[in-house]
């Protein structure tokens, strides 16, 4: 079944119109015929009855003189005046019938009583009765019989230009419509466009502009109001984060501290087990508060790099032992040639990303696996990819990794973390010009690639 | 109102005899004197007697030599008005008696008086209607004539002139014959 809901309502509208304009146009031609019609009978009937009127006077004597053939000559004489008349005949005041004559070729019409002043229409016929009187004496009845030959004609005349009217009414309707509509359904659509970029940027400093102040209008400001809304909560909770972050480093920094130095004084081998295990549990929530505070930095515009030569493959070669000192489980192995350049980045951001991009290829191949660092130069960039043989990201999952909070949901379970990491990495890189992606398949690994531009 | 409907019933039941009369063969006299005497009377709606008869002060119909006429004619005038006057009929033996009349008719039984009578009558404003054979040549300006079994008359509206009568062309449709002489 159709269901209204489902129709667009640019085509609503349109209809609307088009339907409005057809049933109002039909009810005026409609009138306009019927009235046209009922005009000519209106005429035709006041013709043959003012002729009616006539003959009967014109027949007083003959009928007086009892003279048939006079009256039926008046009768035959009809026809010449009036071409409709098919029929016409005199009767006396006692229903006798007097004269008659009728159009050759066609079948006398035998009228029938009461002959009383009175008319009939049928569906091609007028058939008038008038009484003859003079001096308030009765002497007859004049019957005629009319053709209504111009019925048909004034019909199909009619319905033609009613139908011609109609279907210009229509089309200027659904021109008007279509031009109509644009006012509505277009900037409902373009509302819902930019709700849709929205959406896919998280550009929340989009506006729709706003035209006119009818509903759209007023659709369209309320959705900048709520766009306005939403950079507000949101700055509102990246400072909270920014806030509640360097609020929870400094007494951490400080328990470090103390554990750290407690852990060079303490003999007892089951003490400073327990004491690894704290400081362990405090540098990976240390390493969490300082994700949060890049985080913070980042959307407040305000991570600075120190920018300085750094030797790539040194910092890759520190980075891979960094990180097959945390692992038992994996080989981390340096894959082809050494990238022999020197890129203008900062040192600690670029580890940072390595170490990142490593600690993940880990954290995602929990049955243990190798894991390969290639880095590959060409002339104006350096590529250094990180691949692992783990669970892999499904093909809709490759642009949103990058994104804040952003968390694959098939491999959420069992692995924690805040899906900041790729985050930071990515905004790092993107402050170095860089660029960062992946090529994965789900199953069969992931590999991770940034490359920096070479200043020569 | 009464005398109204009374003059309706009359007047339907002599069309109804005259209609009847006239599709059938004349059975009687009374019968066809009845219908001369409806003809004579409707006359008077289609003659102009011009502005001498109008200082009489009755209509007289004259009616030489006896005739069945006679009786319907009173039957008419007991009921109504010519030329909006009192309908008198006066019956006359011989010619010269005659007086005043606006019409003079003369009975088939008085044939040799048509001449007569129109050399006498012709120049008075008087319309002398007969009933017999070439009446009209003879100067009559009305003659009735049987013809198919039905009541027809002829004319002469020349000798109607000459006596300052002014026949309605109306009426000069419905003679079966029009002679024009003086």
């Amino acid at each position: 079944m159709l269901n209204i809901r489902n129709i667009s309502i640019r085509n609503k509208l349109i209809w609307m119109q088009v339907i409005t304009a057809m049933l109002v146009l039909g009810l005026c031609f409609a009138a306009f015929v019927i009235s046209d019609i009922k005009g000519y009978k209106e005429r035709e009937l006041r013709n043959i009855t003012s002729i009616a009127q006539v003959t009967g006077t014109n027949s007083i004597s003959a009928i007086q003189f009892l003279d048939n053939d006079a009256a039926t000559k008046n009768l035959s004489n009809l026809e010449r005046v009036q071409e409709d008349i098919v029929s016409a005949s005199i009767f006396d005041k006692t229903g006798n019938l007097f004269a008659s004559a009728t159009r050759p070729g066609v079948e006398p019409y035998v009228f029938y009583a009461p002959f009383t002043d009175s008319y009939k229409f049928d569906d091609d016929y007028l058939y008038v009765y008038k009484s003859i009187y003079k001096n308030n004496e009765l002497f007859g009845t004049v019957c005629l019989k009319a053709e209504l030959s111009q019925l048909e004609q004034i019909k199909s005349q009619k319905f033609q230009i009613a139908a011609v009217l109609l279907l210009l009414g229509v089309a200027l309707a659904f021109l008007f419509a279509v031009i109509n509509q644009q006012y509505i359904s277009k900037p409902l659509l373009s509302l819902v466009k930019v709700m849709k970029e929205v959406r896919r940027n998280e550009n929340y400093t989009t506006q729709v502009p706003v035209e006119g102040t009818d509903e759209i209008g007023i659709l369209s400001l309320e959705f900048n109001n709520l766009m306005d809304q939403i950079i507000q909560s949101n700055q509102k909770k990246d400072e909270f984060i920014g806030i509640a972050s360097h609020e929870l480093k400094t007494p951490l920094t400080s328990a470090k501290g103390f554990l750290e130095l407690l852990n060079s004084i303490e003999q007892d081998q089951q003490n400073k087990l327990f004491i690894n295990k704290a400081l362990n549990s405090i540098n990976k929530l240390q390493s969490l508060i300082y994700d949060l505070l890049d985080v913070s930095k980042i959307q407040a515009g305000q991570l600075q790099l120190d920018i300085k030569e750094l030797d790539i493959d040194k910092l890759i070669d520190e980075c891979v032992q960094e990180a097959q000192i945390s692992t038992t489980t994996h080989i981390i192995l340096r894959d082809g040639a050494m990238a022999n350049s020197i890129v203008f980045a900062d040192k600690n951001r670029i580890e940072q990303v390595i170490i990142n991009l490593l600690s993940n290829a880990i954290k995602y191949s929990p049955k243990g696996e190798k894991i390969y660092l290639h880095t590959l130069r060409t002339a104006s960039k350096i590529t250094v990819s990180v691949q692992d043989f783990g669970v892999g990201l499904p093909l809709s999952d490759h642009e949103k990794i990058f994104d804040r909070f952003y968390r694959s949901k098939e491999k959420d379970s069992g692995i924690s973390g805040f899906g900041l990491g790729l985050y930071i990495c990515a905004q790092i890189i993107k402050r170095h010009n860089g660029r960062i992606w992946v090529e994965s398949r789900e199953g069969s690994g992931s590999i991770f690639y940034f490359e920096l531009p070479v200043y020569n | 109102m009464k005398r109204m409907k009374k003059h309706i019933i009359l007047f339907v039941a002599a069309i109804t005899l005259v209609v009847g009369s006239a599709f059938m063969p004349a059975q009687s006299n009374t019968e066809e004197y009845i219908l001369k005497a409806a003809f004579l009377y409707r006359f008077t709606d289609y003659i102009d007697w011009g502005s001498s008869s109008g200082q009489t002060e009755d209509f007289t119909i004259a009616v030489l030599g006896r005739s069945g006429i006679t009786d319907p004619l009173i039957e008419i005038a007991k009921e109504k008005k010519a030329q909006g006057k009192r309908i008198v009929i006066k019956e006359y033996d011989n010619i010269n008696d005659v007086g005043d009349c606006q019409i003079l008719f003369i009975s088939g039984n008085n044939k040799q008086d048509v001449e007569t009578a129109v050399s006498k009558m012709g120049d008075k404003p008087i319309l002398i209607v007969a009933e017999q054979t070439d009446a009209c040549a003879k100067g009559a300006h009305i003659n009735f004539v049987i013809s198919d079994n039905k009541l027809k008359f002829e004319m002469n509206p020349s000798a109607a002139a000459i006596s300052g009568l002014k026949i309605s062309s109306q009426l000069l449709q419905h003679a079966i014959v029009v002679v024009n002489t003086p």
